[in-house]
């Protein structure tokens, strides 16, 4: 359990081998720590060292013909459907950039207590991240995984016998680990999570909501 | 600050200079890799090393075409053998780097050379265009991609310390031995799972297993921790 994520899952963040979930909750990470910022930008600039020493593979001779004429093409203007936010953020919570492109559902019912909120539309269900939002002092309903488990703290803190998270930092929960965490007594908690791997709620409570949460 | 005002001391040095001699350094030690191909242009090779991150720079201010041409010969060759590392087809491969390439062309207002060299620049690129081809969906990964400020002038000081940062994070892949660098390859950037790598370097599993242990712990050391 770590506060930033380990040079591994930055390096397959930055390979573009980590699921959608985890990647737009690492993405997040970024922008609230410089530090791994930087550790990315190392590493993609390895990338940069690797796609030089690439092999060369030469291009069908009438490559750069074709590239050509399509620059003065007017570049097809993508025309994205408006993002929608339909979860009340508290007041002076800004979502991370990275955030601010996906369609952010309304707060449903998880537990007492505890809301959350599906993001995005695209890709497989049981990666799709989700933001949490949870009364002060509220414990997170238990669950197992069989995948990772990553959460990013955005607003007050989160506890667990491991310890004490903020604002800005990354839990990476695998499946050796059961995770209960819970929001710290001071005020109330928002974070977002992603599971890379089949999400098993075990409470009672838990295989109550397992079916509206689509995993 | 007093690295520039240390350059400016020498007089005759300037930043252009620093950037050539820092490529020349880079090429000069990839080209001891035993993979390094020639270097294939579709214009007339220059007397010296190409300053890829200004053609960037002119595509973004002029719309130079032969900056562009330039880039094309020297990257859309090794972005197509990038993807075909990674297992794509010749067909998709060829395809995704004239993509990439024109992608290039389009964000080129977004490079900034104080964030990135072209090289780290096109990757990111690549790498998002290939993530978007495999799974359909945009990948997160837009920090380099994303609107700046335009910066009122240059800011050479920025440019230097990235400059200096990447050349750091090239004397670290140099330093790996051959075979680490290989399995952070295949199991990073070619998305290759252990199986296949033990397979294809006829190792046991657990062999490869430790070695890319090891040899992220011999980068982590290599770039210092954090």
């Amino acid at each position: 359990m770590n506060r930033r994520p380990s040079d591994e899952i930055l390096m397959a963040y930055v390979s573009g081998k980590l699921a959608q979930g985890p990647a737009l909750v690492v993405a997040a990470h970024l922008s609230l720590c410089p530090e791994s910022a930087e550790r990315v930008h190392q590493f993609e600039a390895a990338g940069g060292v690797m796609l030089e020493q690439a092999p060369v593979v030469e291009l069908a001779p009438d490559a750069l013909e074709k590239v050509l004429a399509r620059l003065d093409a007017s570049s097809p203007t993508q025309v994205l459907p408006p993002v929608r936010h339909l979860a009340d953020m508290p007041d002076g919570l800004v979502l991370p950039s990275p955030l601010q492109q996906y369609d952010i559902g309304k707060w449903k019912f998880l537990a007492p207590g505890v809301q959350w909120s599906s993001i995005g539309k695209g890709g497989a269900r049981r990666n799709r991240p989700m933001l949490l939002r949870s009364k002060p002092g509220m414990v997170l309903p238990e669950h197992t995984h069989n995948g990772v488990e990553y959460t990013l703290v955005l607003k007050g803190s989160l506890h667990d016998a491991q310890g004490d998270y903020f604002p800005g930092d990354l839990i990476v929960a695998d499946a050796s680990l059961e995770h209960e965490p819970a929001a710290g007594p001071e005020e109330e908690c928002i974070c977002l999570a992603a599971v890379d791997g089949r999400l098993q709620l075990k409470s009672l409570l838990g295989r109550l909501v397992q079916p509206l949460l689509g995993f | 600050m007093c690295v520039l005002s240390g350059m400016n001391d020498l007089g005759t040095f300037t930043l252009g200079d620093f950037h050539r001699t820092w490529q020349r350094i880079g090429r000069g030690l990839l080209s001891r890799g035993k993979r390094e191909p020639a270097i294939r242009r579709s214009v007339p090779a220059m007397t010296e090393p190409a300053d890829y991150s200004a053609m960037i720079l002119h595509i973004a201010q002029n719309g130079d075409k032969v900056a562009f041409a330039d880039l094309f010969g020297y990257y859309a060759p090794r972005i197509k053998g990038f993807f075909m590392r990674g297992g794509m087809a010749p067909g998709p491969a060829e395809e995704l780097a004239q993509e990439t390439m024109l992608t290039l062309w389009r964000k080129a207002h977004l490079f900034d050379p104080a964030k990135a060299s072209a090289s780290t620049w096109i990757f990111t690129i690549a790498r998002n265009l290939r993530v978007d081809a495999i799974r359909r969906e945009r990948y997160p990964a837009v920090h380099l991609m994303e609107e700046h400020e335009p910066e009122p002038e240059p800011s050479p000081s920025d440019e230097l310390l990235r400059l200096e940062s990447e050349t750091r994070v090239r004397a670290a892949m140099q330093k790996l031995s051959t075979d680490q660098r290989n399995v952070i390859h295949l199991h990073y950037f070619d998305d290759k799972p252990h199986s296949e790598i033990a397979r294809a370097l006829d190792l046991p599993l657990g062999t490869v297993k430790s070695r890319l242990r090891l040899a992220m712990q011999h980068l982590r050391n290599l770039l210092g921790e954090e």
